[in-house]
């Protein structure tokens, strides 16, 4: 009898013990999931980094389905720019998004430069021809969405990737910039609705740009969506062109 | 020899008389600079609407940005830009709601359409938010002193969560939307998506120590999210709490199993055991 009640006594002391471990663990989760849950950056693009600066921001286009943006940047100590668009999604099915960044003389032709080179091209990570894995915010690898790393800290820019399957065209490191970015689904709801996109250029033997132009070409097809998720109704189809002409000081 | 002489002297005129009307036309193609109306950039710190054929220049100290607008979403405001004297950015410029860097100098800007401009700080550059920042809330700015109207523009695109941004000190504060439409006089405004447009201090008495915060805003989905993982949680913990208790208690006991096993064996003797007797 004593040892049954010994034994009584053991079991319940071991499930207080397992019921106060079980408790703290809940509270602890409780205060630390909402704080590891928190997106790790804060703001696009950024308003600072260590030797750029922006020069030149502006919306591109408005639909209803898409805010459509392009910024140019340059790098402080030498004639090294930076362009970026943005279109953030709002609503519809997208069926074409290209993207296209150049630089260009007046006349349209390309101007002479490069890119940053692939071997430290901030972009080289963008997804090229071929990918096949859409970005994703939680993917928890930081420096992949991350430019500025060594061995140039020019610029710091997080969630560079973009979130579909993205066909890159064109070259940064071959004597000139000119690249697009296209994804072209079927009426498609992007999971993350920032479709990001950049390149980068450095004059040759870094010499001022003589009436150099950064052009950047947004062009989209989308639908409506119905509330069974189909695409319904005519496509909407816009397209915005514009040109910024690199700053020498 | 006389024509001939003539012909010299008119040649001689022409070639003295066309850089001088070269320079001519070109100041008459520049914006008259006497036409435009000087204005102090504290007259610029709030939105200024403009009209077609509208000129105003400016003197800078030290660089700002231009943040201009045509007033809506696809409205631009079209103007050209000339500093000490020379056009700036190779072109017009045609902005639907856009920050400019621009350089110390004189400057004069000629719109051609209707919009609205502003001459403004960077504010998140002035406060460090760059883009290690990894969450805003908490990030202070420098205490600035403003002496007269100044604005400060916000442009970002992309937030990740809603914050509110906060000013205070000795100062009255105006928030404009991205297309500089007027929010209305208010301490802090809450930015959801992105964060545009323009926040304008003028000090109440002379000199006014200005202070920015910004903060992140508890939405309804992240104490949703909270709350629905404290209930999983919780109900995963009682499940687990239960099961090791009863699987401690039929170790402490012996198996159920065994019991029943045990309890089915004995029915079966005595089962037979009566079987037995009634057979005797």
């Amino acid at each position: 009898m004593q040892s049954n009640r010994r034994a009584e006594g053991c079991s319940r002391n071991r499930a207080r013990e397992w019921f106060t471990a079980s408790v703290s663990v809940v509270l602890l989760l409780s205060i630390a999931l909402p704080v590891l849950a928190l997106p790790t950056q804060a703001l696009w693009p950024p308003s600072q980094s260590p030797d750029m600066r922006l020069r030149k921001s502006d919306l591109i286009g408005s639909t209803a389905h898409r805010d459509s943006y392009y910024g140019v940047w340059k790098y402080t100590g030498a004639y090294k720019y930076l362009g970026m668009t943005l279109t953030i999604w709002k609503a519809g099915g997208l069926d074409h998004h290209t993207s296209t960044i150049k630089v260009t003389l007046a006349g349209g032709l390309h101007a002479p430069g490069a890119g940053w080179g692939y071997w430290n091209d901030p972009y080289d990570y963008l997804p090229r021809d071929g990918q096949a894995v859409e970005y994703n915010p939680n993917d928890a690898i930081h420096d992949r969405d991350k430019i500025g790393d060594s061995p140039s800290p020019w610029v710091e820019l997080p969630l560079t990737s973009v979130p579909s399957r993205w066909m890159k065209h064109g070259s940064n490191d071959a004597g000139f910039v000119a690249l697009a970015f296209t994804t072209h689904p079927t009426c498609w709801r992007p999971g993350n609705p920032e479709l990001r996109q950049g390149a980068t250029y450095m004059t040759l033997s870094n010499q001022p740009p003589s009436n150099y132009y950064m052009v950047f070409i947004v062009y989209f097809e989308s639908r409506s969506i119905d509330w069974l998720g189909r695409c319904t109704g005519g496509t909407l189809v816009d397209s915005h062109y514009i040109a910024y002409r690199l700053p020498t000081s | 020899m006389t024509a001939i002489t003539s012909r010299t002297g008119f040649r001689r005129a022409s070639h003295e008389f066309v850089p001088a009307l070269c320079v001519l036309l070109i100041l008459l193609a520049l914006p008259g600079l006497g036409r435009a109306e000087f204005r102090p950039l504290r007259e610029l710190a709030s939105p200024l609407a403009v009209t077609p054929g509208q000129e105003v220049s400016f003197l800078l100290n030290e660089s700002r940005y231009l943040y201009a607008s045509g007033g809506g979403p696809s409205r631009h405001v079209d103007y050209w830009g000339y500093r000490n004297g020379t056009l700036a950015w190779g072109a017009e410029q045609s902005d639907v709601a856009a920050l400019t860097f621009l350089e110390p100098g004189t400057w004069n800007l000629s719109f051609e359409t209707t919009g609205a401009f502003a001459v403004a700080y960077y504010l998140p550059e002035l406060c460090g938010w760059t883009i290690s920042s990894s969450d805003l809330a908490g990030v202070s700015c420098p205490i600035l002193t403003v002496s007269e109207a100044t604005a400060f523009a916000l442009n970002t695109w992309s937030l990740d969560r809603p914050y509110v941004l906060r000013v205070s000190g000795g100062m009255q504060s105006s928030f404009f939307d991205e297309f500089l439409q007027p929010l209305g006089n208010a301490t802090e405004m809450r930015y959801d998506s992105r964060m545009m447009g323009l926040v304008v201090v003028v000090p109440t008495s002379g000199t006014a120590s200005v202070t920015f915060t910004i903060a992140a805003v508890a939405t309804q989905l992240d104490l949703t999210t909270y709350l629905l993982a404290g209930l999983v949680l919780a109900v995963l913990v009682v499940v687990i709490v239960i099961t090791a208790v009863i699987v401690r208690e039929r170790r402490a006991h012996g198996s159920p199993r065994a019991v029943a096993r045990s309890g089915s064996a004995v029915r079966r003797l005595r089962n037979r055991r009566g079987k037995a007797r009634d057979r005797v």
